[in-house]
């Protein structure tokens, strides 16, 4: 998946978890930039009585921002979060029905704190903002939405707004077929071992995930502070990365009251560009890697450059990647896709995110391309690989196809952008983690395709209202 | 001798680092984690409660390597008398637990 359970260590550690990184510019409000985290792997709507939260104090999540290229963080936005129950001697998470951020027969609340930090000063922006509750089925939690989903929008000073709590998953997948040696419906009829094709599965429709959002103005994340109106501008990109870290050391209570912790926090997960850590890091070094800042990212150049994945394609599917298989050099256009962003020209004229040559896994978002660029550019789930500019990979968009785009990429796609010598594998351009027909031609008259719409929403946070654990079956 | 509490190991250790941290004078307060054998020359009344967990891990044996960490904060320092004797206490609580 994305970066869900991607690595042994994190897959054990769920609310520290960084499952997705988003960053684009906000459709609504283009003067800004909506930067989302999620963390919390595959919630399972009616997974109480002990419902998904955030850490309690022992996570830090951070949504990082490097904005000269250099992939240290030059602003910071930091999340902590602090559990309240109101009455410990009831096993229920509700009590009654829960119908505002305050109701009393909410038991088990988290309120939670924003701090921005730039040039290494930091500022509190917010405190005990109130979460959400899970969305636990129409009797305990009823009208969700307008009731406390909204209300948990909180808009702090200076044109920023903050949600953090339970949204509906976004990304999409077919992880069946992914997983069991990337058999790709509806192309199970060319792979190696051949079944007859059918249609993919939407394997992450029926599950929740815990968001952090903010939005903010562009002028905020710019090295100088300006609002970059031309894609050329160096100034106008910037590099994202997720983050949650806990303390150094951790001891355990034998009458299960509590565990000691103490030390500097230390970083445990991030994520920027999706799949990086899952599909592109060896099994041996995942966890590393969760424990690196970018700026560390050269370590991992080798597996960027000559993926597991592009020597894997042409063995699964015999006779359809032959110019694949035959490619030995080095793979400069998943390089700059993922480490360094796409120098000017590459793509078009009007457009780049080359952030320098140091590699570094960073969302690179061009926040002087406006995110409704009208025709003929429609929006295209498949971001750039569409023609639509405004998405993945610059930045990502809640509703971009990454797992298509970043197929197709590895595939060879992408190489004629670097080297004109290659001619990609008719496959290259079809390829798809099918969860929907037909996206390849989706020139979409409204933002997103009819069968997705339901998982996102048009205002912050973008992500859709979450599940509910009565009407959603738990298998 | 009971074996060693790990609660009692932080209240010992919490109670050890009002007296200064980064000396050995302070850290003797460990001591405490095998009072039956080891006593502090500082008493542990004196001492000023640090408000917030401490946890003290060996970092190296062989070069007496200590990480002392409070708070949000760590500092590491070499004490190869403190270590020494912080081996002998968990060799004594090894042997209390039968696992060696």
């Amino acid at each position: 998946m994305s970066s869900h359970r991607e690595a042994p260590e994190i897959s054990k550690d769920p609310v520290a978890d960084n499952t997705d990184t988003y960053a684009f510019v906000s459709p609504d409000a283009p003067d800004t930039v909506t930067l989302i985290t999620n963390y919390v792997p595959l919630e399972g709507p009616a997974g109480g009585p002990n419902f998904y939260e955030f850490g309690n104090e022992d996570v830090l999540y951070r949504i990082n921002v490097d904005n000269d290229g250099d992939a240290e963080p030059d602003v910071i936005y930091e999340f902590q979060f602090k559990t309240t129950v109101r009455n410990p001697g009831s096993f229920l998470y509700n009590t009654g029905q829960v119908t505002s951020l305050d109701d009393p027969d909410w038991n088990r609340r988290q309120f939670y704190s924003v701090k921005r930090i730039r040039d290494g000063r930091g500022t509190v922006l917010g405190s005990n903002l109130a979460s959400p509750p899970c969305n636990i089925g129409p009797r305990s939690t009823p009208d969700y939405e307008a009731n406390l989903g909204l209300p948990a929008v909180h808009s702090l000073d200076g044109g920023v707004k903050v949600f953090a709590g339970q949204r509906r998953e976004g990304f999409y997948v077919d992880l069946g077929s992914v997983f069991d040696l990337a058999d790709l419906r509806p192309f199970q009829k060319a792979h190696l071992i051949s079944t007859e094709p059918a249609l993919g599965v939407d394997a992450t429709k029926a599950v929740n995930v815990h968001t952090i959002a903010i939005q903010v103005p562009i002028t905020h994340l710019t090295r100088d502070g300006s609002r970059p109106k031309r894609p050329q501008d160096a100034k106008a990109v910037i590099g994202v990365w997720g983050s949650a870290s806990r303390r150094k050391s951790r001891v355990h209570d034998e009458e299960g009251e509590g565990e000691a912790e103490a030390g500097p926090w230390v970083q445990v997960s991030r994520l920027a560009n999706p799949l990086f850590n899952e599909v592109i890091v060896p099994m041996g070094r995942k966890d590393r890697w969760n424990a690196l800042p970018p700026r560390r990212d050269s370590e991992f150049l080798q597996y960027v450059q000559h993926p597991e994945l592009a020597r894997l394609l042409p063995v699964l599917y015999p006779n359809v990647f032959p110019n694949l298989a035959a490619y030995a050099k080095e793979r400069a256009d998943l390089v700059a896709i993922l480490l360094t962003g796409v120098p000017t020209g590459v793509v078009s004229p009007d457009f780049q995110n080359f952030t320098g040559t140091r590699p570094a896994d960073m969302l690179r978002l061009n926040v002087a391309i406006q995110p409704n660029q009208g025709p003929p550019t429609a929006t295209n789930v498949l971001g750039i690989l569409g023609g639509d500019l405004a998405g993945f990979p610059n930045g990502r968009r809640v509703f971009d196809d990454t797992v298509t785009i970043e197929l197709r990429a590895v595939a060879g796609a992408t190489i004629p952008l670097v080297d004109k010598s290659f001619t990609p594998d008719a496959a290259a351009g079809v390829v798809s983690d099918f969860v929907y027909p037909p996206i390849a031609t989706s020139t979409l008259p409204a933002q997103i395709p009819d069968i997705l719409k339901d998982r996102y929403l048009t205002r912050f946070p973008y992500l859709g209202v979450p599940l509910n654990g009565f009407s959603t079956p738990a298998t | 001798m009971a074996a060693v509490s790990r609660r009692n190991f932080l209240t010992h250790a919490s109670a050890g680092v009002a007296a200064g941290v980064a000396t050995a004078g302070g850290l003797t307060a460990i001591g405490g984690l095998t009072a039956a054998r080891y006593t502090s020359p500082a008493p542990a009344s004196g001492l000023q409660p640090l408000g917030e967990h401490m946890i003290v891990h060996v970092r190296d044996v062989a070069t007496g390597e200590i990480s002392i960490m409070a708070g949000t904060s760590e500092i590491v320092y070499r004490d190869s008398e403190v270590v020494a004797r912080l081996l002998q206490g968990a060799r004594q609580a090894q042997s209390a637990a039968g696992t060696t």
